[in-house]
């Protein structure tokens, strides 16, 4: 591993993003597993998550000049794009390739062994997930694997939405820290 | 960190990014990069308009040597001086071959820094200006204001100079210089060299992810210009290009280059119709190009030719460039085409079938859509040769053909088999490719659209097998019954999809109760899918057939195996 990726490994989001090709490969290899497995599990099948993965990360690239850090993390609005293109996707009927086209980006070949790490990938994170303090699970079941409204969420806790928000913040970034941790 | 998922897809993104960098590689001031415009070509055989694609239309480019294009300069540049009557050369035409190997003229100042024959605008001056500032001296805004009296005003250094970019294909540019059909026609544009902007001018853009913009920039045409810039490239030792003011002005002459430039055509028949393939077997395979500029003279009252849809040209006699206004030049094509004249259609080449199609696809395409190709002995090989990477056992095969919908009556093959390894042994369908018949203008042609292997792991032998074939992230499908009522089937009702190496159509199979008379409606890839171009996706109806012969999908026997 050169110097350089050693860095960019530890930069954030944003960094990553304005860093270039091998930035986003790095910003790449830090949310694909995550979202692949929820991705995976909104679809019921690897092979449509990795479709839809695909598609999300490729307009993740078109879109990165427009990534706001102070509008939240990285993975936040990856998740955004992925929801709108799973949605307009299963709208439409059939999954989105707009964006790879316009990178010129080959369509994916999946083999057995990307399928079956598809299909292990969601296991971690949602082991991980069980092993958050309930309240934190509730609210990222709710936020990001049920895609409720943090203003239905709140006012199903009698809440405010900020603490939801604060919830799924910290759970999503408990299990980073725990899938990134040197095992 | 461990080793990402999808290492291919991470290398597509790497590349991608790689590519997205270069493309934005900042260029100093770098203005209007990338649009396209329409200029005014006319051709001389005619009151053509010819496509044109401006690169780059640069007012800053004075400030970096002369008008830049995304498309640099790749090969000799051609340039002409004129109005050297005694002073130094002020304004210059230039033809060059860019990178892409389009033929690009431009028009503009001799001398890039400066714009020699500025005109003041009604409403003050541009200052030096900036990024995003209007392109030609003048007024930014809508145009109005009082245009028959201009205010004098000195020239300044600093404003942007008039300068103009025409770019077109080689394929074009062969089959309107070349073409015994377009005997002496020329590559040509023009430019004002004084007027007032038509500032305010709605052009569209495209943004890097895709949409269109809407944007107004000013364009080069020119509000109550008194000069013209008129520049063309013709073939040497063809008749003199001659320019003039509508079908009855005075003929006037221009200047040509001393040297001049060597054009290859492109011969190949790659991407081409049979008639294009003829059309293009006649050209030459090099000629030289000689490029000719003047200054004309506006004649008073005289309306400039204006930016606008092109169309190629009509009939006129050959050499002559006649400056036309677009209306003028729509109504003068209309009126051709009223007297039976066809419209010429330009030499339109198309890429390859895109990856995804692999080699043996190829080779099964040929071998499988002869019509005497053998039932029995045909699938068998399909089979094996499809199968091989998929370590599936063959049980049966079947040639069947597609119901309804665009693709009614073309075969495809489907073969049944155990699949023997991993966690997904249970039966197989395989479908060989089905050659589907893309669109884009008039242009046909075929290419395969579906290649796939299906495995249904789970198969429940007291139910019926409906299989189908449709593209590759289909997610929805929608069964009828045979009283009419439809049954929309999500995604999860997919059994297991495997897709052979570098296919990228995906099949579907999926279950219903046992004895059902179904019919099935897939999305079909009808162009779009199949990246030959635009279309939409069509509903094909798939039917059971007890002769087994024009179903795409119904199970019978075979989903009790």
């Amino acid at each position: 591993m050169t110097l350089r990726r050693r860095r960019l490994e530890g930069a954030d989001d944003a960094a990553l993003l304005a860093a270039g090709a091998e930035g986003y490969s790095v910003f790449y290899g830090r949310h694909a597993p995550v979202l692949l497995g929820w991705l995976r599990k909104r679809t019921g099948q690897a092979e449509l998550a990795a479709d839809v993965a695909a598609e999300t990360f490729a307009r993740a690239l078109e879109g990165r000049a427009s990534f706001d850090p102070a509008r939240g993390d990285g993975r936040s609005w990856l998740f955004g794009i992925a929801r709108n293109v799973l949605a307009r996707s299963l709208h439409r009927g059939r999954v989105e390739e707009d964006a790879r086209r316009r990178l010129g980006m080959e369509p994916l070949q999946l083999d057995d062994a990307s399928l079956l790490a598809i299909d292990e990938g969601e296991g971690p994170a949602i082991a991980l997930l069980s092993s958050l303090p309930p309240e934190q699970v509730h609210a990222i079941t709710g936020r990001v694997l049920e895609d409720q409204d943090y203003e239905d969420l709140a006012a199903g806790l009698a809440c405010s939405e900020s603490v939801i928000r604060k919830r799924v913040s910290r759970g999503l970034g408990a299990i980073r820290d725990a899938m990134e941790a040197p095992r | 960190m461990s080793t990402p998922p999808l290492p291919q897809l991470e290398r597509e993104l790497a590349a991608a990014a790689r590519r997205l960098d270069l493309a934005a590689v900042p260029k100093r001031r770098r203005w209007l990069h990338g649009w396209t415009l329409v200029a005014v070509v006319v051709a001389s055989s005619g009151v053509g308009v010819a496509a044109a694609q401006v690169g780059g239309l640069d007012p800053f480019a004075y400030l970096n040597g002369g008008p830049r294009s995304s498309q640099s300069k790749a090969g000799p540049v051609e340039a002409i001086a004129v109005q050297d009557d005694g002073r130094e050369p002020a304004w210059q035409a230039r033809a060059y071959f860019a990178t892409n190997g389009h033929l690009c003229i431009t028009g503009g100042p001799a001398d890039q820094r400066t714009t020699p024959d500025a005109t003041p605008a009604p409403f003050g001056r541009a200052s030096s200006g900036g990024v995003g500032r209007s392109a030609l001296p003048g007024r930014e805004g809508t145009s109005g204001g009082n245009r028959t009296a201009p205010a004098p005003m000195p020239v300044d250094r600093n404003e942007p100079p008039y300068a103009g970019m025409t770019c077109s294909g080689t394929d074009s540019v062969a089959q309107l210089l070349v073409d015994p059909k377009f005997p002496g026609a020329t590559f040509s544009g023009s430019n004002a060299l004084n007027g007032h902007p038509d500032t305010g001018t709605v052009m569209w853009s495209t943004d890097a992810d895709g949409k269109r913009r809407k944007v107004r920039i000013a364009t080069v045409g020119l509000v109550d210009a008194t000069r013209l810039l008129v520049y063309a490239v013709a073939v040497d030792g063809g008749p003199e290009p001659k320019v003039r003011f509508g079908a009855t002005g005075p003929l006037q002459s221009m200047r040509a280059s001393e040297r001049t430039l060597r054009m290859t055509v492109d011969k190949s028949s790659q991407g081409l119709s049979d008639e294009d393939r003829r059309t293009v077997e006649g050209f030459p395979g090099e000629v030289a190009l000689r490029l000719w500029a003047g200054v004309l003279e506006v004649p008073k009252g005289t309306r400039l030719p204006q930016t606008m849809v092109p169309e190629r040209a009509t009939e006129a006699e050959a050499g002559i460039i006649e400056l036309l206004p677009a209306d003028e030049a729509i109504a003068r094509y209309d009126a051709e085409v009223a007297r039976g004249k066809e419209r010429q259609r330009g030499i339109e080449r198309f890429p390859k079938p895109v990856s995804g199609v692999t080699a043996a696809t190829k080779r099964w395409v040929s071998a499988y859509s002869r019509p005497h190709a053998g039932v029995d002995a045909v699938p068998e090989r399909l089979v094996d040769d499809m199968l091989r990477r998929q370590r599936v056992g063959v049980a049966d095969a079947r040639r069947l053909t597609i119901a309804g919908g665009g693709l009614q009556g073309k075969p495809v093959w489907v073969a049944l088999g155990g699949y023997g390894t991993g966690r997904s042994s249970g039966v197989c369908l395989v479908g060989a490719p089905v050659l589907g018949q893309c669109k884009i203008g008039t242009r046909r042609w075929k290419q395969p659209l579906v290649e796939a292997i299906v495995c249904s792991p789970r198969l429940d032998p007291k139910v019926s097998l409906v299989w189908g074939f449709a593209p590759r992230g289909t997610i929805g499908l929608e069964v009828v019954e045979p009283d009419g009522r439809r049954q929309s089937l999500p995604a999860r009702e997919f059994v297991a999809i495997r897709r052979p190496q570098g296919e990228r159509i995906q099949a579907l199979v999926w279950r219903l109760s046992s004895g059902r008379d179904v019919r099935v409606r897939v999305p079909w890839p009808k162009a779009k899918d199949a990246r030959c171009g635009p279309g939409k996706v069509a509903w094909t109806d798939l039917r059971r057939d007890n002769q087994g012969a024009s179903a795409l999908g119904h199970g019978g026997p075979w989903s009790r195996k």
